[in-house]
């Protein structure tokens, strides 16, 4: 099951990469954004369709916290800074600064538990990972 | 180095994504633990996520919006490869435990793109991979296996 870990990470690149090169058509991110959750939503419908036999439970979402179903507006603004820093510097370097802006974000997120979160706050092991994050970055950017 | 002007689109760039990525994934997990059903949650933020952005690209508010009419297909897979992910990620994250599935997502995600741009595969230009860029990318993975093995232990 590890191996398969990896390959599934593997698509996030690709992902990158794959709308990268969509830009050089579209001339704008959020026009790329849009094309890409179209055809995510595309085959999102017609997958839960098909499990559900043409009845998707959408009474299910019933009286979830308004602020849960706003998921996708701060999503677009991953997407659309991935498709920025791809075009800018590349895939690798990419992966790297989304890779290490979610530790950090996550790391603030858990440490004043925003939004419903368990409080964790920093501790020995967190600073030891924000440090070797940007040590990372570093060694990556210079 | 690149001068300072250059830095504040890749910047804006690190911080919507990292922030969208972690935060967007507390906003979707509340909602797929009300649903009892993640693929119905990740439905709901794809139609959010494809409205905001469509209306965002018709307004031109970054950039010109051109329909991609020349654009080869495969250019149009992002979605499709986009979904497939968020999906595995839950599959795998269940069968191996988070640490175990992070720690492997992670080296999956650092490995494929140093071989897009090491090759300049899909339409990407050549970028050789370098040793101090091959360090950096060891620590990021010790990073993100730390916390994730950290964050197991808590909720075993």
């Amino acid at each position: 099951m590890l191996p398969i870990a990896v390959l599934v990470g593997a698509l996030l690149p690709v992902q990158f990469a794959l709308n990268s090169a969509l830009t050089a058509f579209t001339h704008s991110p959020a026009a790329t954004a849009s094309v890409s959750y179209g055809v995510g939503l595309l085959a999102l419908v017609l997958g839960l369709t098909l499990v559900h036999r043409g009845r998707i439970p959408l009474y299910r979402l019933q009286g979830a916290p308004g602020w849960s179903f706003l998921g996708g507006v701060v999503g677009s603004a991953y997407v659309i800074g991935s498709v920025v820093l791809t075009r800018l510097l590349g895939t690798g370097l990419a992966v790297s600064l989304v890779i290490a802006a979610q530790v950090g974000a996550g790391l603030a997120l858990d440490h004043f538990g925003s939004f419903g979160t368990v409080r964790r706050p920093m501790n020995r092991t967190r600073t030891l990972a924000l440090v070797l994050v940007l040590t990372a970055l570093g060694l990556q950017v210079l | 180095m690149l001068p300072a002007a250059e830095l504040v689109a890749p910047l804006l760039g690190t911080v919507g994504a990292g922030l969208g990525l972690s935060l967007g994934l507390v906003f979707n997990v509340r909602l797929a633990r009300h649903a009892g059903h993640p693929v119905l949650a990740s439905l709901m933020n794809f139609l959010v996520a494809f409205t905001l952005t469509s209306v965002l690209a018709l307004l031109s508010v970054l950039g010109t919006s051109h329909l991609p009419t020349h654009a080869p297909l495969w250019a149009f897979g992002g979605g499709l490869v986009g979904v497939t992910y968020v999906t595995l990620t839950l599959l795998t994250a269940r069968a191996l435990g988070v640490a175990a599935s992070t720690a492997g997502v992670t080296l999956g995600q650092i490995l494929g793109a140093r071989v897009i741009d090491g090759f300049g595969l899909l339409g990407q230009h050549v970028r050789p991979v370098s040793g101090t860029a091959v360090l950096g990318v060891v620590l990021l993975f010790l990073a993100v296996t730390l916390l994730a093995r950290e964050r197991a232990r808590e909720t075993t």
